[in-house]
């Protein structure tokens, strides 16, 4: 369908278009639309300094959410482990950081993110395991084990890097913004450019299918779940570098703030559907939108009822221009 | 169900039962005060209010979907029931209490199925919005009652040593099995998760089914949150906020797929008491909470394994069967219109 639309175009082929158009890029209308309901509501909406706070309140959630897109779109419905692995990631960082130095101390915080991750894929993919379930017990282990290490308080951060690294901006811009827009780049190309992303796709839209089509659906499962365990140690990392200390609960919450931003975006609970720059626009979304709730002066406790409703409208609205589109 | 294959079969489909006794025993052994009978009144009283909230969540599940908002309903409800005492007295109080809860229930069903959006997200939504009313009545802060129970005896043995809590946990899950198992309802409801084209083809209608289970739901936490929160005379905001995950993951303990059709109340009674003498146990023996956690974890994971092994390696995940039309796909429209 085109988008010039031709005077002898019939009317309900016109509206038919428009309901194509709105289905597709409605997330990004909404974006833009709340964009304009924080200006018109504050001065104080339209400033650099604004979006630079939405992006540093979004931008943790951001990575979560990249990794958990890969999970839901390969199938496996949600990746529960996460506020372990943040946690995790974010202690062994800076507890082992004063003795084998900065570098390495990421390196290892990231590769236990990878093999949390490479855990929960074997119990789903290869196992069988119901992956709410298996990544819900890999996260009450490994927040238990957390916690069994750092005790109840506070890991601090010692070294000078990770001060640095906490600290640092490039051109104003804290350094949290320009890695998480790294790993946006590297999960578009993985996710739809590669042989890797159209597997993934293919494995979420029909499993049987691609399994008997030759695929090697087990695998892409689990690497959908290293993935989601990385970019959650990313952002553990440097979630306790910016703080200065990691301690049990700095992930708590993160797993449904990040399926809410996939879910918002647009991509199917059900696997197979789905980009990155919806993940994108959901992550973003969420973000304008508890910015916009602040600037409005809607009272903290009050700011749930708004959000709850903003969720469901949204999925809701979706579902109804879809149903609209294929009649 | 139950009643089909040979008797290897039927013991694979009691196993947690299995489970159930194994962790009552070793419990008893590694932790000899354990097997006193005041902790295991003990146990299976603690493990009441998240027992009420499984078992409205099994019936949710039953039918393909799922609850999240159970947990911000308790909280709601005792809130609800704490703030109205004083001018309505204390059964009125606990009455609209309670239907707080069905009213939650009834928006999640109304949600899903007239407005076609999937239950995970139709939920995680009211499960967040459900917490802003209650932090909203309640003002951010935990609100208390003048005096426990509102003078009505919650604490005390009702029947036996059954508390309330515990009388209605037993009383429900006996009730609702015969209706699954023995009612022509419960059956319907079970086919609606199995299948629910083939059920609509059967003359069945799938949306009453599933508006049905989520107000029972909402009613069971409803009950579960009233309870609790007379039994500690305060309401909190904050108190379901870490519950939905060990329901329904005790839900899933004890054997319901989340793909929906199959699974037992009895054994979802079970899962919960599995976990809730775990954790009596651990608490006696002084075993600090991070340990806990790993236990409990572990045991967890060893059951979700031994499962979907013992099932051939069959996957046993989330394969959900498409919708039919790409109307439902995106947002996944559990009910199609």
């Amino acid at each position: 369908m085109t988008l010039s639309v031709a005077s002898h175009v019939p009317f309900r082929a016109r509206a038919g278009a428009a309901v194509v158009l709105l289905a597709r890029y409605g997330i990004y209308v909404g974006l833009v639309l709340l964009c304009v309901c924080g200006a018109l509501l504050s001065s104080a909406f339209l400033t650099s300094t604004n979006f630079l706070n939405i992006g540093l309140s979004v931008g943790y959630v951001g990575f979560v959410a990249i990794g958990m897109a890969f999970v839901v779109i390969g199938g496996s419905l949600i990746d529960l482990s996460i506020p372990g692995v943040i946690a995790g990631a974010g202690i062994i960082a800076l507890a082992t950081e004063p003795a084998i130095g900065a570098l390495p101390a990421i390196v290892l915080a990231i590769a236990v993110g990878c093999f949390v991750g490479l855990l929960n894929g074997a119990a789903v993919g290869y196992l069988g395991a119901n992956p709410v379930l298996g990544t819900y017990s890999a996260q009450i282990i490994i927040l238990g084990i957390a916690q069994a290490v750092a005790g109840a308080g506070f890991i601090y951060a010692h070294g000078a890097a990770f001060n640095w690294l906490g600290n640092a901006t490039i051109a104003g811009v804290p350094l949290v913004l320009p890695i998480l827009a790294a790993c946006l780049l590297g999960a578009y190309v993985a996710l739809s450019r590669s042989t890797f992303g159209r597997q993934v796709f293919a494995t979420g839209g029909g499993y049987q299918a691609s399994r008997v089509a030759g695929l090697p659906v087990r695998r892409v499962v689990m690497t959908t779940f290293v993935i989601s365990g990385a970019l959650a140690a990313v952002a553990g990392v440097l979630m306790s570098t910016a703080l200065g200390s990691a301690q049990q609960e700095i992930g708590i919450g993160y797993e449904f703030n990040a399926i809410t931003a996939v879910a918002i975006g647009g991509t199917s609970l059900f696997g197979g559907e789905g980009s990155i720059g919806r993940v994108l626009a959901g992550v973003l979304l969420v973000g304008v939108l508890n910015n916009v709730m602040i600037l409005a002066g809607v009272s903290i406790d009050s700011q749930g009822i708004v959000k709850g409703a903003i969720i469901v409208g949204a999925v809701a609205l979706d579902v109804v221009l879809r149903r609209v589109r294929t009649r | 169900m139950s009643e089909q294959g040979g008797l290897a079969a039927r013991l694979y489909g009691a196993r947690i039962y299995g489970v159930l006794i194994l962790t009552l025993v070793v419990a008893g052994i590694l932790v000899p005060s354990f097997s006193q009978s005041l902790n295991l009144e003990n146990t299976f009283v603690q493990a009441s209010p998240n027992g009420l909230m499984a078992l409205g969540e099994t019936l949710v599940i039953f039918t393909g979907c799922i609850d999240l908002s159970v947990g911000s309903t308790l909280a709601l409800s005792g809130l609800v029931a704490i703030t109205l005492q004083g001018s309505l007295g204390p059964w009125p109080a606990v009455f609209v209490g309670i239907l707080s809860g069905t009213a939650v229930g009834a928006l999640n069903g109304l949600i899903v199925t007239r407005l076609g959006v999937n239950a995970f997200i139709a939920t995680l939504g009211t499960m967040i919005g459900v917490s802003g009313v209650a932090f909203t009545v309640s003002g951010g802060q935990p609100l208390s009652a003048p005096n426990i129970g509102f003078g009505l005896p919650i604490n005390n043995g009702l029947i036996w040593w059954l508390t309330p809590p515990a009388v209605a946990f037993v009383a429900l899950c006996i009730v609702l099995h015969v209706v699954i198992t023995r009612m022509r309802v419960g059956r319907n409801l079970m086919s609606v998760g199995g299948s629910r084209e083939a059920s609509r083809r059967a003359g069945l209608r799938p949306n009453a089914y599933m508006f049905g289970a989520f107000v029972a739901s909402g009613t069971c936490s409803g009950l579960a949150g009233v309870m609790l929160a007379l039994g500690l005379a305060t309401g909190s905001p904050i108190i379901g906020a870490q519950s939905v995950l060990p329901v329904v993951a005790s839900v899933v303990l004890g054997g319901a797929s989340l793909l929906g059709g199959s699974g037992s109340v009895v054994k979802t009674m079970a899962g919960v008491l599995i976990i809730g003498s775990l954790s009596t146990a651990m608490d006696i023996a002084n075993v600090a909470s991070w340990d806990q956690d790993i236990v409990i974890g572990a045991v967890l994971l060893l059951v979700v394994l031994g499962g979907s092994l013992g099932q051939g390696a069959k996957r046993s995940g989330l394969r959900v069967p498409r919708p039919t039309t790409p109307t439902s796909a995106t947002g996944g429209a559990q009910g199609t219109a």
